[in-house]
């Protein structure tokens, strides 16, 4: 596979863990549920995953971009398999937190998404041919544009996640289940 | 104290797309420490998981 080839496939990572991100925000201000903090602490490692390909896709391959990508998506993967042992044994009480998406609460269809990328990595890394000529990767025009991208996408979706969470969290830790945005209360933690 | 590690992340990006490769790693660890800290605080209670 050539570089170009894998430059595509990193950056259609990015596009796919955005959609992932979006669809968490229509839950959040078109359904009006508000994100508990283990859903932002997976949202926070999704970004983790995009910013390694992010690298790859500004600097060149390499493995270590790689790397950083494979430790977030497992440190996401251990918080949202953490949020399904929490209700994994359901009771009268407990239908697991926020609406099911087929069949499937959104903190599952984290750790798929999360076990999916480290599989994904995983398939990219077999292709060795694209840690050489790495002098010349920005040389090549069609990797400024999708690092460009790639970066819009990511820098805006962080500091629009950064607000929201302003505003549901204040300065301080975030309540263990949100019914409203601590801001518009007038309470700042 | 959530809001603080998109802030880390968004500066990361931003480092790195002015071409600064260590800073921008550096401030990745740091957002990867933040969520750590605040998983620490939040995952406290026992699981449920016996009947």
């Amino acid at each position: 596979m050539n570089n170009q080839n894998i430059a595509y496939i990193n950056f259609l990572g990015i596009i796919i863990v955005s959609a992932i991100l979006s669809g968490a925000y229509y839950f959040q201000f078109v359904m009006h549920e508000y994100p508990c903090p283990l859903c932002l602490l997976q949202r926070l490692c999704f970004f983790g995953l995009m910013f390694g390909l992010f690298l790859n896709l500004r600097f060149g391959f390499s493995s270590a971009h790689y790397g950083l990508s494979i430790l977030s998506a497992l440190l996401g993967a251990g918080i949202s398999y953490r949020q399904i042992l929490l209700h994994v044994c359901p009771s009268p009480t407990d239908h697991g937190f926020g609406t099911p998406v087929l069949g499937m609460h959104l903190y599952s269809w984290a750790l798929v998404a999360f076990l999916s990328g480290i599989l994904a990595i995983a398939l990219l890394l077999l292709s060795s041919g694209q840690f050489e000529k790495k002098e010349n990767h920005q040389l090549t025009p069609g990797f400024k544009v999708l690092a460009n991208l790639a970066f819009g996408i990511c820098f805006l979706l962080a500091l629009t996640n950064g607000l929201a969470t302003f505003f549901e969290c204040g300065i301080g830790f975030c309540p263990d289940d949100p019914d409203s945005y601590m801001l518009f209360n007038g309470e700042w933690w | 104290m959530m809001t603080l590690p998109f802030l880390t992340f968004a500066l990361a990006f931003w480092l790195g797309w002015k071409n600064r490769r260590k800073p921008a790693i550096i401030l990745f660890v740091v957002s990867i420490l933040l969520v750590i800290v605040v998983a620490k605080y939040h995952i406290t209670n026992e699981l449920n998981l016996q009947f």
